[in-house]
């Protein structure tokens, strides 16, 4: 893989990881049983796999949920799907195939349930 | 395992089915290279298998023995339907994507919401994916005093309601085996 291609991956992974922990019902992303990660130079952004494999960028997102009465994990996982394209957007991607987004574990207050 | 990988794991472990079978009826007298061979270049390679003597000739044996096994368990069990559960809970898939929802969290959110039933001591849950919804199996340890139709009721309730409220997608059933015994060992979670 050219260095430019897992350069520009990290950095999507990196603004796509930071706008998701910023989504309200977010627990954490990449703590959860089954690592998913971009690796890139001296550096690795858990919970957010990012790959080119058929053109358009597909985004993996593994998150851990907080657990609550209120917690809705369709809906939390659409806003997590807009916060990502949103921060693609930001950074200028324009082909943007799938957004996957796994619940890998609940949290309530600092305990899983 | 999605449908691709499962045709290629029959592909292969038909293939070692057949290579093994055939270097074990070769190395065994049962038949001779040519007339198990589709081309010449596996005559010669089956021609050199059964050319082996002593120690590698039972060498030879035991591994193609060995190898035929695996194989025909693996052709086996890659054509026996929905044994194996997948690790994920689909809730949504698009055109934007697939969300899902790790098996074992699930699983997790059942015995949370279990433990918060009264009397429930231990849980051990379990999911299936049924055409009408989730079916939900959870076997509880409770106290001796607590009355058992109560908690089963409570318990039903509460995980059918939980699960419905948080991942979008209905419960067909919740079964409840409860008894008083301690669970047996197994992923069950101590609540009390």
């Amino acid at each position: 893989m050219p260095e430019h291609a897992a350069l520009d991956e990290i950095v999507i992974a990196r603004a796509v990881a930071a706008a998701v922990q910023r989504v309200p019902g977010v627990a954490g992303i990449g703590q959860g049983r089954h690592a998913t990660a971009t690796y890139g130079p001296n550096q690795v952004i858990r919970g957010v796999g990012v790959t080119r494999a058929r053109g358009p960028l597909d985004i993996d997102i593994h998150l851990t949920a907080a657990y609550g009465a209120a917690v809705d994990l369709p809906g939390l996982a659409e806003r997590v799907r807009e916060a990502a394209r949103a921060a693609l957007d930001d950074l200028g991607v324009e082909e943007v195939g799938r957004i996957d987004v796994t619940v890998e574990d609940l949290r309530v207050g600092g305990e899983q349930p | 395992m999605n449908i691709f990988n499962r045709l290629l794991a029959l592909v292969v472990s038909a293939l070692l089915v057949i290579a093994a079978g055939a270097v074990l009826l070769v190395m065994l007298g049962l038949a001779e290279p040519a007339s198990l061979s589709p081309a010449p270049w596996f005559t010669d390679r089956l021609e050199d298998f059964a050319a082996l003597t002593g120690s590698d000739r039972a060498w030879t044996i035991t591994v193609a023995a060995v190898l035929l096994v695996v194989g025909l368990a693996l052709f086996v069990l890659e054509l026996l339907p929905g044994r194996r559960e997948p690790p994920r809970l689909t809730v949504r898939q698009d055109g934007m994507g697939r969300v899902t929802v790790d098996r074992r969290a699930v699983q997790d959110l059942v015995s949370w919401e279990a433990a918060q039933v009264e009397g429930v001591r231990e849980v051990r849950s379990h999911l299936l994916e049924g055409r009408d919804g989730l079916r939900v199996h959870c076997q509880v340890s409770v106290d001796p005093e607590t009355s058992v139709p109560e908690v089963t009721e409570t318990l039903q309730q509460r995980v059918k309601t939980a699960v419905e409220r948080h991942l979008g997608r209905a419960v067909a059933a919740v079964q409840v085996d409860a008894q008083v015994a301690p669970l047996a060992n197994g992923r069950a979670s101590r609540v009390r």
